[in-house]
């Protein structure tokens, strides 16, 4: 119930920025269409590299969670 | 997995993290700045990418081809990037759409496909009216560098970030769908009138946690897939996401392989839990491979790479991208293992601490 809740508050959060988002939409075309598109290149390792880390972090915490277990025992 | 490989995966990454934003880019056009020609004089400006337009003036040629070639007679080097072109044209034109073709002896023969469209001319396909007298020098650029694609421009760099996600994504579901099968085929090999508790139908849920192991990294590669794909598609098709069958097809395998795990949430007893993920993953894989391999090659997409092995016809491989690409694909399809290999190794540690609690 608390994840729903704060969902929802994220969705209100982001209906308040909608007329930003025009706003950030021109401002990212300035950028990404430049110098040869290279950005979207930069855009896309660090997606997959942040991707990669979060999964990588996901492990870590199944990790603990049997450290954890081992040690109750 | 053997540390031999692990470091050949280091090495291969660190290879192409590198070698694929450092390789340069050939030279090439970007635009123009008019997109209509007429009969009679025309003055336009052309935009390069990486070229040596004022380096090379000596030897600057341009021309429009469309059927027939027209030859543009004066070309100015505004600048390195930049050129005024005067072209004089009949009233009869050879087709509706021209390319316009620049050269010197530093690019090479560069060209902008489709760049200039007429609608005050007449149209005669192949006529020679105004046919190249000039002998047109088509010379190559032989330095090493990616191709200069139109529209596309640096992010062709992505084939080698995008393209071996989905490459890995497939490797790990097929390695999934081969412990699914293993799983039933141990099974069947039960002697009769064995429970299914019994040492034979637990020793076979080794299957079952491998197969949940490979999809779980599977689905971590098929959302990098989709996210990186719909940032490439935003800056080259304009929009997040199109209506595009390879598309859709590959949100369809990532609800699919997806529900794998609502499914397998859903079921309690270890063992039937293992025998109908085992069934629906038999399931997912055949989707998968109608959705993503065949079905493409019979629709008309946007996406390249339909005709033959996907991703790698269609697109124009040259030596120069493969050099990246194929170890790309190598090392990638390595960490995809190694992952997977943490993710079974860590589910085994899970079940033998709850074991060991009881």
């Amino acid at each position: 119930m608390k994840t729903f809740n704060k969902i929802v508050a994220l969705c209100a959060l982001l209906c308040t920025a909608i007329p930003a988002l025009a706003q950030f939409e021109d401002r990212m075309n300035d950028v990404f269409y430049s110098s040869g598109k290279i950005k979207v290149v930069i855009a896309v390792a660090a997606v997959i590299l942040l991707g990669i880390l979060a999964y990588v972090l996901r492990l870590d915490r199944k990790v603990s969670r049997i450290e954890k277990l081992l040690r109750k025992k | 997995m053997h540390p031999v490989l692990k470091v050949i995966c280091a090495a291969l990454l660190l290879y192409v993290a590198v070698f694929s934003l450092w390789v340069p880019m050939v030279p090439g056009l970007t635009g123009t700045d008019k997109r209509e020609i007429k009969p009679g004089l025309n003055t336009f400006r052309v935009y390069g990418y990486r070229t040596h337009f004022s380096e090379s003036s000596a030897s600057l040629q341009a021309f429009l081809e469309g059927d027939s070639v027209y030859y543009c007679t004066e070309v100015k080097a505004l600048s390195d990037h930049e050129l005024a072109v005067e072209c004089m044209l009949p009233d009869t034109l050879s087709a509706p759409i021209m390319s316009v073709y620049v050269n010197n002896d530093t690019d090479g023969t560069i060209y902008l496909p489709l760049a200039l469209r007429t609608t005050a001319a007449a149209i005669l396909p192949g006529k020679d009216a105004g046919r190249c007298e000039v002998k047109v020098k088509n010379n190559v650029y032989t330095a090493f560098g990616f191709p200069f694609q139109p529209v596309i421009f640096e992010s062709i760099r992505n084939l080698m970030w995008h393209v071996p996600m989905w490459f890995t994504m497939f490797f790990l579901m097929f390695i999934s769908v081969a412990q699914s099968v293993a799983y039933m085929l141990k099974l069947q090999r039960k002697a009769p009138g064995d429970t299914l508790d019994g040492q034979s139908g637990v020793a076979a849920l080794v299957h079952d946690r491998r197969a949940a192991a490979a999809v779980s990294v599977g689905l971590v590669f098929c959302i990098l897939g989709l996210l990186t794909g719909s940032i490439w598609a935003r800056f080259t098709w304009t929009a997040w996401w199109t209506n595009d069958p390879q598309l859709n097809g590959a949100l369809v395998v990532f609800l699919l392989y997806a529900s794998y795990f609502v499914l397998r949430a859903t079921v309690e007893d270890d063992e039937k839990r293992a025998r109908l993920s085992a069934v629906y993953n038999i399931f997912a894989c055949v989707m998968m491979v109608v959705l993503l391999m065949v079905m493409p090659k019979f629709v008309s997409s946007l996406h390249p790479g339909k005709e033959g092995t996907p991703a790698f016809s269609s697109y124009d491989l040259d030596a120069s991208l493969r050099t990246v690409f194929y170890p790309a694909v190598v090392a990638w399809l390595l960490l995809g293992y190694w992952l997977y290999n943490l993710r079974h190794r860590i589910s085994r540690l899970q079940e033998n601490a709850y074991e060991n609690l009881q």
